[in-house]
């Protein structure tokens, strides 16, 4: 099997991973908020702080969300800058 | 072709319009379709066809799918490979397309790792991606509807993500990334924040994984099923069904197509965030 040179194409495979980058931000944005509440009610229940390490936890899930978009945006448009240079043919 | 599929789809929906609309109205005849009370309407299936939607197999109906999805890419890979050729027939060409097309895309993004990570990411891609279309063949049912397939999937490259972290960074490493990859004395002094914080933030992603496949493709399924509906409703003013889910299904396509590719290129960044960073710097 040959492969065809991975920078062929690089337009429509950017695009694709770009509606995949922007459907990810409300995705987590939503989740880390969630996560970071149900980890701090399981820890309210269990020391009986409620409702302050649920408040914590969301806190906690809103910087974690920021943290992990930053992330994902960086190697994302990275890995694209990549592809955008990368004219090598892999054989 | 597409009339023909329309007409297919009509007829179906015509014959199983009836447990449809009871469906969504919470009917009894719902319950023989496999339907849940109430919930929102879907079409009929194989299994509820062929149990008249009673029993605990009708449980089972999203690992029954799941499992002839997976059965069904066992058996094309399997044919593929026994009977490869140097120069390929139509189908051994219509599959190497699709693995070229899978890896080139995956090497965009993990460079000189592709190999190692292509044969999960590739299979991950096409079973959603069967998956979430096989809901749009008639008496098909999507198990990409469940959120226990989903969150299984998730919870699978979450694991894989995190397994492949602690091989190519070491356990100290992977524990040093977790906590924010402190460098200097600031830096550890906010480990205690660093790492709750990155700890959740692994944990949202397998959760905003989940979450997604499920909702757009219970949104696209369910939107199906309500213009379904519409068509078996207008028999009440016409002596024929009108397919009105007709553009539904190229909206469908598209959706089920961008939601797998959007599962496989996260799991693929999660994997790549994992990787040592002078690695994946090609």
């Amino acid at each position: 099997m040959s492969l065809m040179k991975p920078g062929s194409d690089n337009k429509s495979r950017r695009d694709i991973r770009q509606i995949g980058l922007y459907t990810a931000v409300p995705g987590l944005l939503l989740a880390g908020p969630l996560i970071g509440y149900g980890i701090g009610w399981w820890f309210d229940g269990k020391f009986g702080t409620s409702p302050y390490l649920s408040a914590l936890g969301v806190l906690l899930g809103i910087a974690a969300a920021g943290i992990e978009i930053y992330g994902l945006v960086k190697k994302a448009s990275s890995s694209e800058n990549n592809s955008d240079n990368d004219t090598e043919p892999r054989t | 072709m597409l009339l023909y599929y329309g007409q297919v789809i009509t007829v179906t929906a015509a014959r199983f319009g009836p447990w449809l609309v009871a469906t969504a109205s919470g009917g009894e005849a719902g319950e023989h379709s496999g339907g849940h009370e109430g919930g929102a309407p879907h079409l009929p299936n194989l299994v509820s066809l062929l149990t008249g939607g009673h029993g605990p197999v009708n449980e089972w109906v999203n690992v029954i799918f799941a499992l002839a999805v997976a059965l069904f890419m066992v058996i094309v890979a399997m044919s593929v490979y026994r009977k490869r050729q140097m120069i390929p027939g139509p189908f051994q060409n219509a599959i190497e397309m699709m693995v070229e097309g899978m890896y080139n895309f995956i090497y965009s993004i993990l460079g000189n790792d592709t190999k190692k990570y292509l044969p999960f990411l590739g299979t991950l891609f096409f079973y959603i991606l069967i998956n979430n279309w096989i809901g749009m063949i008639p008496l098909g049912h999507s198990p990409s509807t469940s959120l226990s397939i989903t969150a299984s999937l998730a919870i699978l490259v979450f694991l894989y993500a995190q397994w492949t972290g602690i091989q190519r960074l070491g356990i100290g490493s992977y524990l040093h990334h977790l906590a924010g990859s402190p460098v200097d004395v600031i830096g550890w002094c906010m480990v205690p924040l660093m790492f709750p914080v990155h700890v959740i933030g692994e944990l949202a992603k397998p959760f905003s994984l989940s979450l997604r496949l499920f909702g757009n493709i219970t949104g696209e399924d369910t939107l199906i099923a309500v213009f379904v509906g519409l068509g078996i409703a207008i028999l009440a003013f016409s002596p024929v069904g009108i397919p009105l889910q007709l553009p539904f299904y190229f909206l469908g396509l598209l959706l089920s197509t961008i939601q797998a590719l959007v599962f496989t290129l996260l799991s693929t960044i999660y994997i790549l965030m994992m990787l040592p960073h002078e690695e994946h710097a090609h």
